[in-house]
């Protein structure tokens, strides 16, 4: 008897040992990274591209475009099917694959005018690259909002129109190039950064003759000097001590716009322990917070860079100890229902390494005590349940979750909208690594209650909508006598056929005497709020960026005195479907510090600032910008200039100040039309017309 | 010979299994044997500076949603075969910045690898409103809270990959996608459940809550697979 097994048995073992491996071998369909920071992949060098907008020539709100990568080669007059492009794509920010991709980072030109936003820095290889594609999004390349009156005489302003791209070039799957040959090619070293700024401009080759038609414009892209736009700040990372558990979280130097948690660029920390930033830099400056994170590193940080374009900014090193990361973990909840608070958001306040501190012993934390003294090392936000943080991976780690342990002098920042942010000590014992946070209301978690008050008032309409249709009303509320909101409600109120009145209940911050002290950077809680609520209605239906409704305003509005208390306030004024209206004007001598702000008189005369222009729209440098337009519906309004106390871009704590004496403008109601109809609301409640007819421009006078 | 048989086709389901490279991103949908796979699902990407925090309604045909939670965050909805530009079953996503600074919240419609549709605001507490159709619903109230309101939250690392069966007792759908995603089911048939594997698997496991009304009634944690079941 032969009891040897057939030699083909082996094969029954196949199977499962490749579906095994299958299983526990990593693997995926390309991208890499993508953690919670963008940060750039260990490639032997890194290019940073930065991007520049000239607007076409008119009166226009906003032109933006949908920008889904950028491609760099070496061959000279590359075309798109030519061989060795190497890919920059979107940010994670505007991304959402492992690549980034897909994703379009949609580009407001009127706004990047004065100064290079970053677009993202990638790993690629060394050499001289002499061609690069901007690659615009095909299917969506962009939309144009003009002033009222702007365009031809029948179109409607302050509403998005489509644009078309008026190229040559074939298309790349879903994507449209738009190619530019490099005058000066862009050599990239190895272990270093090589940056780029190209400046887009579009003009307009074609205007829309009726709602609904789209502008074709033409996209010229252009190499400008990096030294005109970018600054670079370098130095080294030296790591002492070694780690018990194995790390695979890069080594990266990250950038930040002081006071904040924005993230403008992340480098991996190159062979000798190397990297080089380079920044977008405003003519005025532009001032950073930079920090050493990874590998379990102690967080140290510089404080308050302030970098102008062409400056390089050297010596910036770090030396830090490598040692074993702990976990901040804990759940986030309402101090007056108990439940989780979904979106909140958690700061690791780490203090900069040039501030002299005190021999703490936890709880105490230097942190706590001098917030704007550190700087904001990593963040985590509370998931669906309100717990933190969310999970990470070995490869992929949550911030949170890679604390060196012992490390002292650490804070937690915590906030959600409409409620009181809270600032508490973190420490991670180092042999058991447990959590100790003083605000803590848990005694193994970091888990934290914050406190909330509640404003309940009236939002009113003139007139309900008609049959079938509804309109939807969101409520704001900030700080009095200023621009800081510091409260929306979660989901906008919906009035349908037959209702012209509807309650809300607004959560609303503590004002500062009945919580804690304010922690920096964010707007401090204020005994009084002004309120306004603003209709999202469409556009024949489309998605509109602005209202056809008036907006109502209630200024200096008593906040609760105590935790989850709630106070009755007045009905706003009944919202009348009006239209749409623009404000254009221009500034004298303004600089990156210089805003305009539209407000409105509530019922006591007392003003109510319910939007303005951005920070940084502005400059009197080359390349300068003094105009702006603002859509606001039509009414009465004053236009008041303001002021940071210093032009520093990017300085988040700072309180803008009153310039001159407010300028009087009337936003003039359109004539009423009944064709198309609804335009953006409808003025009767028995159909959809009479509804507002083309809106019309204010010219004001130079502030 | 049976036994070996019976070792081989096990050993070939699981390989089977196994996601591949082919199914591409974005809610796909891919189809069950020989049948073709199917256009993706509607799926919103909420986009922008990590960690913003949002508050938003998502609406169909049918059936609302309201959705908080911070950047980023998918939002696919089961149930729903949305295509760019159909008014099958519009759906839409207003979406407000919860947020008094100028970070930039950015969602976007998405179809498979192409962005259908983008809005964006720098605004403080600014307000976007996306939907897969240029005129629909438009004017139209958005329709009644979803009842029950049965969600799926994967909160795996961000943009860990992943591929699962999704599923109550009717209907079934497979699907790409990326974490931390958030699965909204529109008019669910009976109790959920889902069998979720990681693709890209970064050594750490996927974390998933059941939520039914608002309070999380199962939750799952492991890897590469991990099974959860309405109770």
């Amino acid at each position: 008897m032969n009891d040897r097994r057939p030699w083909w048995l082996v094969f029954s073992l196949l199977p499962p040992l490749i579906a095994l491996c299958g299983l526990l071998i990593p693997y995926g369909c390309g991208g890499g990274g993508g953690g919670s920071l963008p940060a750039a992949g260990a490639t032997p060098a890194e290019v940073s591209i930065a991007l520049v907008g000239v607007a076409p020539v008119g009166n226009f709100r906003s032109v933006f475009l949908n920008v889904s990568g950028i491609r760099i080669n070496k061959t000279v007059h590359a075309s798109s099917n030519s061989p060795g492009w190497t890919t920059v794509a979107v940010p994670s920010s505007a991304g959402t694959g492992n690549a980034q991709n897909p994703g379009d980072l949609q580009i407001d030109l009127l706004r990047t005018q004065t100064g290079a936003v970053a677009f993202n820095t990638a790993g690629v290889e060394p050499g001289t690259y002499n061609t690069l594609q901007v690659l615009i999004d095909q299917t969506n390349p962009g939309k144009i909002v003009p002033a009222c009156q702007s365009g031809p005489s029948n179109t409607e302003g302050c509403i998005d129109y489509p644009i078309t791209l008026n190229t040559t070039n074939n298309p790349t799957g879903n994507l449209q190039p738009i190619i530019l040959d490099l005058a000066n090619p862009l050599p990239v070293v190895k272990d270093s950064t090589a940056p780029i700024v190209i400046q887009l401009a579009v003009s307009i080759i074609g205007f829309p003759v009726n709602v609904g038609d789209s502008y074709s414009v033409a996209i010229t892209p252009s190499e400008v000097n990096a030294g005109s736009f970018l600054a670079q700040v370098s130095g080294a990372v030296t790591i002492t001590g070694s780690a018990m558990v194995f790390h695979t979280a890069p080594l990266s130097v990250v950038a930040e716009l002081t006071g904040t948690n924005t993230v403008i660029q992340s480098i991996p920390v190159r062979a000798k322990g190397a990297y080089t930033l380079e920044l977008p830099a405003a003519q005025d400056g532009t001032t950073y917070d930079i920090f050493v994170t990874g590998t379990g590193v102690e967080n140290k940080s510089f404080q308050g860079i302030t970098v102008r374009p062409g400056q390089a900014v050297l010596g910036q090193d770090f030396k830090v100890v490598q040692s074993n990361p702990g976990s901040l973990r804990g759940f986030i909840a309402d101090a007056c229902t108990g439940l989780g608070i979904p979106g909140a958001q958690l700061e690791l306040l780490a203090p900069n390494q040039a501030s002299p501190l005190p021999t703490s012993t936890p709880p105490a934390s230097f942190c706590v005590d001098h917030p704007d003294q550190c700087v904001v090392v990593a963040t985590g936000t509370a998931d669906q349940n309100g717990s933190y943080p969310m999970p990470g991976t070995v490869l992929n780690p949550n911030g949170l979750s890679e604390v060196p342990v012992g490390t002292l002098n650490l804070a937690l920042r915590v906030s959600a909208s409409g409620y009181t942010p809270l600032i508490s000590s973190a420490f991670i014992r180092p042999l058991a690594k447990t959590q100790q946070c003083s605000a803590s209301t848990s005694s193994t978690l970091c888990s934290f209650s914050l406190t909330t008050a509640t404003m309940s008032g009236t939002v009113q309409l003139t007139t309900d909508p008609p049959p079938g249709s509804s309109t939807m009303v969101q409520v704001f509320a900030e700080n009095t006598g200023t621009n800081e909101l510091v409260s929306a409600l979660p989901q906008p109120l919906v009035f349908v056929h037959g209702q012209t009145s509807q309650t809300f209940k607004l959560n609303v911050p503590l004002s500062q005497s009945e919580s804690s002290p304010s922690p920096m950077a964010m707007p401090t809680p204020a005994p009084a709020l002004d309120l306004f609520a603003v209709a999202i209605d469409p556009f024949t239906g489309g998605p509109s960026p602005f209202p056809g409704h008036d907006i109502p305003v209630l200024a200096n509005q008593l906040v609760p005195a105590s935790n989850c208390q709630n106070t009755s306030i007045p009905a706003f004024s009944p919202m009348n479907c009006v239209g749409h209206g623009s404000v254009s004007g221009t500034l004298l001598n303004p600089d990156f510090g210089t805003t305009v702000e539209v407000e409105k008189l509530d019922p006591s005369m007392t003003p109510v600032q319910i939007l303005g222009t951005s920070l940084g729209l502005f400059s009197s440098s080359v390349p300068s910008n003094n105009e702006y337009t603002l859509c606001v519906p039509p009414d009465n309004y004053q236009l008041q200039r303001f002021e940071l106390p210093s032009p520093t871009a990017a300085a988040p704590t700072a309180t803008p100040g009153a310039v001159g004496t407010p300028q009087s403008v009337m936003v003039p109601v359109p004539a009423a039309t009944s064709s198309p109809c609804p335009s953006t609301c409808s003025n009767t409640n028995s159909g959809i017309g009479p509804c507002p007819g083309l809106c019309q421009n204010t010219a004001a006078s130079p502030l | 010979m049976r036994r070996v048989l019976g070792w081989s086709l096990m050993g070939i389901i699981l390989t089977l299994m196994t996601p591949g490279c082919n199914n591409g991103f974005g809610a796909f949908q891919i189809g069950v044997g020989n049948t073709p796979n199917r256009p993706p699902l509607a799926a919103f990407r909420v986009l922008g500076q990590f960690g913003l925090q949002f508050s938003a309604v998502v609406s169909d045909a049918d059936v609302s949603w309201n959705v908080s939670g911070a950047v980023p965050m998918n939002i696919i909805v089961i149930n729903n075969e949305s295509v760019a530009g159909c008014t099958c079953s519009p759906v839409r996503l207003i979406a407000t910045k919860q947020s008094g600074g100028s970070e930039i919240l950015s969602v976007q419609f998405t179809s498979g690898f192409a962005v259908r549709e983008i809005g964006s605001t720098s605004d403080p507490y600014g307000v976007v409103t996306i939907q897969n159709n240029t005129k629909t619903p438009g004017f139209s109230p958005p329709p009644p809270l979803a009842n029950p309101d049965v969600r799926l939250f994967i909160r795996g690392a961000i943009t860990e990959r992943f591929s699962g069966l999704f599923e109550d007792s009717q209907t079934a759908f497979i699907l790409d996608d990326r974490a931390p995603a958030l699965f909204l089911f529109d008019h669910p048939d009976g109790p959920v459940d889902a069998s979720v594997t990681q693709i890209q698997n970064h050594l750490g496991p996927l974390d998933i809550d059941l939520l039914l009304n608002g309070a999380v009634v199962e939750h799952a944690v492991g890897g590469p697979t991990v099974i959860i079941r309405q109770p």
